[in-house]
Parts: structure tokens; sequence; C-alpha cells
């Protein structure tokens, strides 16, 4: 690798893909890889799922390098095409086979932990960040996608929109409702005390009915067929 | 909506959310992975480097196999090669390569040096990977997954082999003289052809004396390039990142 690698755009580096360097790619995309799983992982949630969209999206940004004309930066069309990849995947619960991982994934996916210096807080922010997974798979995956990029990877609003390819009011909704639906799952409720007006009446009052009962008559006899 | 939630309550949502933010890089296995697939991507792309194996390559071992196993030679070969980065082997049937691995015979090494002798397709990666070194002995260029970790754990990531055989001597001029003076490094000897490998990556501070067995690879430190010097020493390896803007390397314990 040359010292052109460490110092280069990244929009000089796909160009220099597009015109025909054999490792300007693998520089570009060696720089914000990191990210791109980051976002892969969280907006998929299984790691072989998102090792496959990540590799997909790869693929894809690596042939189609000369459709990048510059509109956003390089690393939101990055962004970009690994949130396709992802939804994509989701959409048709396409699962390839090719490329299998090694068996103990989950092993090597693991963090080492850095000497906790109190086990049950971070046996309490495992807990906690499994919890907040948890829910945010329970989410639309669109919903997902725009949180991840908007509250889990600090994007604006204005760039998760072309990332995603819509409008800035529709990624405002998504999050929106993603989080009004995650509120619940988190406690978030229950925490600040605060809950807000379901508007609905409350379950102890009876709400009388005005169709006929169908219930048998209260004096036991039965009506004939 | 978030019309239903407060301020605080979306506030809370999104602390949640921030907390529960990726942070680890990428799993060295994904890494691996991604590299395979690049390495395959850029020679579809751009096409290998010509007959570059065939000087190590113990032709007669092929001679025996039909045209099926041949192209299942080249798969394995591209997998492998995907390890090694821009470095790639273009195995084909035709003549002229079966012309250069005849002159190469001479100088390969003898084939029954190698562990099997009729390795099956399901070995041959591994194959290539012993076949794949100096032309005057063989060494392991790929690393174990554990020994990846371990460097991406100390901020080396992006490994790749550097394949001596395939530099130009011509690269020595890229080898800075002040440390490696010209007289202790034979082109035409295996030393030289590591140095040259390196010079064919960047400007580097290399020691002078580097041992024959040693084993070049390229990667980044802190995403500075570095050339990455493992060699034996006292029954252990050592791995030194040598910076390619020049200072002093990092050394560590890799076994």
């Amino acid at each position: 690798m040359s010292d052109r690698g460490s110092e280069a755009s990244d929009a000089d580096l796909l160009a220099a893909h597009v015109d025909g360097d054999h490792e300007a790619f693998g520089v570009l995309f060696g720089r914000h890889r990191d990210r791109l799983w980051a976002v892969a992982l969280r907006t998929l949630g299984d790691p072989e799922d998102a090792a496959d969209a990540l590799q997909d999206a790869m693929v894809s940004a690596f042939r189609r390098a000369s459709s990048w004309r510059g509109e956003a930066a390089v690393t939101t069309w990055l962004h970009r095409i690994v949130v396709n990849a992802c939804l994509d995947r989701v959409r048709h619960e396409r699962i390839r086979t090719a490329d299998p991982l090694p068996d103990d994934l989950e092993t090597r996916l693991r963090t080492p932990e850095r000497a906790p210096v109190d086990p049950a807080a971070v046996a309490e922010a495992h807990a906690r960040r499994d919890l907040v997974l948890d829910a945010l798979a329970s989410l639309p995956a669109e919903q997902r996608a725009a949180l991840v990029l908007v509250d889990m990877e600090g994007y604006s609003v204005a760039d998760a929109a072309t990332i995603l390819d819509c409008a800035v009011g529709t990624v405002k909704s998504r999050c929106a409702r993603g989080r009004s639906r995650l509120a619940p799952l988190l406690g978030v409720l229950r925490e600040t005390g605060d809950t807000p007006d379901p508007g609905n009446p409350p379950a102890d009052v009876d709400v009388p009915s005005t169709a006929p009962s169908r219930a048998p008559p209260a004096d036991g006899t039965v009506q004939p067929a | 909506m978030s019309d239903d939630l407060t301020p605080a309550q979306t506030e809370a949502v999104r602390r949640a959310l921030r907390a529960a933010r990726h942070e680890a890089p990428l799993p060295d296995a994904v890494a691996a992975r991604l590299d395979d697939r690049l390495a395959e991507l850029v020679n579809e792309t751009f096409g290998g480097e010509p007959a570059a194996y065939s000087t190590v390559v113990p032709i007669d071992r092929f001679r025996r196999r039909n045209r099926r196993m041949t192209l299942l030679v080249a798969a394995a070969a591209a997998t492998v090669i995907g390890v090694g980065g821009t470095q790639w082997l273009q195995h084909t049937s035709d003549s002229h390569s079966l012309q250069t691995a005849d002159r190469a015979e001479a100088t390969a090494p003898s084939p029954s040096s190698l562990a099997g002798a009729d390795a099956g397709a399901h070995d041959l990666d591994n194959t290539f990977d012993n076949l794949s070194g100096t032309t005057s002995g063989l060494v392991q260029l790929r690393l174990t997954p554990e020994q990846r970790a371990y460097l991406a754990h100390h901020d080396i990531t992006q490994v790749r082999p550097i394949r001596p055989v395939l530099a130009s001597a011509k690269s020595l001029n890229n080898v800075r003289t002040d440390s490696v003076p010209h007289a202790q490094v034979d082109t035409d000897g295996p030393t030289g052809e590591l140095y040259a490998a390196a010079a064919a990556v960047c400007r580097t501070d290399l020691p002078p004396d580097l041992p024959v067995d040693t084993r070049l690879f390229r990667g980044l430190l802190r995403s500075k390039p570095v050339i990455l010097v493992l060699r034996p020493e006292d029954g252990a390896t050592l791995v030194a990142a040598y910076p390619c803007d020049g200072g002093a390397p990092t050394t560590l314990p890799l076994d």
C-alpha cells in the first residue's frame, strides 16, 4: 500500500478505482468498513446476515463505483448501499449459502472484555443493551434503519434521508414511530413516570353494548331451534 | 408517534439507542472473508499479474491432474490470492503456462518436500499456501485467525502477505540506502527478494540482516501503512511493524 492511501480523500480513491487503480477501493472500503459493519449489524441484528449484507454491499459498491456523481459524500453513498443491502435482505429473506462463516463465529464476534472494573455493572450494561436490541428487532425494518442511522450512528435526518433515499419528513416520521414503539419496551414510560394519555377509556369502566344479548335467558329455559 | 412521547421520554429512548451503538471493529473472520471477496473482484475486474507463481509451482503435480482438477486449482488459488491482496496467480492450462512452468521446474523445490503427494481438491487451498513462498524455501504466508485477532488487538489491521517471488528487483531502488546498504542486498538471492518485495509496497527502513525465512506482510498500524516482518527468534515468532513513512518499528511477540 502506498502512502497515497493514507492521504487521499474518499472521492480521490473512488475516482482512482474507477480509473483502474487495483488498490484504491480496498483502501476506501477499509476506512469505513467498521462503521458499515455496525450499521449492518444493528439493522439486521444477526451477525451472519450482517456479514452477508456487508459483502453484498461491498460487491455492489465496487461494481457501481462509476455511478457515484458526487451529490453526496462517499461515506453516505457507501452507507446507502449497505442499508439497501440490509433492507433487501429483510424484504426478501434472502439467505445465501456462499462462503459460510466459521462455526465459532459467535465466539469470534465477541469483543474481548477490557478488564471490567465492576462485573455487576458490566452485566447490567449488557442486559440493558440486549433489551434495546431485542426491542429494536421488533420494529419494522424501515423504522429500525432510520433509528440506527439517526439515533445510533448520529447521522443528521437529512443525511439519513439521503442514505435511505426518502424524504426528510419520512425519516422523521419513521424515527418518531420507532421511538414511540420502543418506549414501553424499554420501560421509558415507567422510568419517567409520565405516561401519555393513550386515548382509550380506563379498563375498569363498563361500556354497555347496544346489540341484543347472545347469552342464555336468565331463567335458564332453552328456546327451540 | 413521537407526539405521544414527552421530550424527556424521546430523549430517554434516544439515549438508550446511543448506548447500544456497536463500537467494536469488524470481526476478523468477517474481515478476512471480505478481503477474499475483494481480491476476487479485483482479479475479475483488472486481471491478474501474469504467471506470477510459475517459478515455485512444481508443475508435475498438476500434470497428473485432468482439466477439471486444474480448474479446481484455479478456484482454490483465487481464494488464497484473496489473502494475498494485490498479488495474483493466473494458473491456466494453456501451453504458455506449461512452458513457463517447465522452466520453473528446474528451480522449484522438490515436490516430495511437500506434505501429501497428491492433495485432493479439499486441501488445495493449503497446498497453494505452502507453495506460495520464496524460491529458497517453503514459507507459510497465511496467518491464523488467532494471530490476526492478536494483531488487530494491537491496532494492526488489514494484514496481507507480500510474496517475495512476485517482486521486481527494480523495486530495490525504493529501499532506503541509509538503512540497507546496497552492498548487503544480494539482488539475485532470496534475501534480495525480501527487500525488493517490501520496497515494492513502500519505501521503508528494514534492517539489513533479514533472515531468508522472514515472512513479510503489509497492513495498517493505527491506520498508517506498515510493513510487517515476521521472523522466528528463540523458538517464538516476532512481528515488527515498520512504518512506511519511516521511523522506529513496533515489535510484538506473535506466539
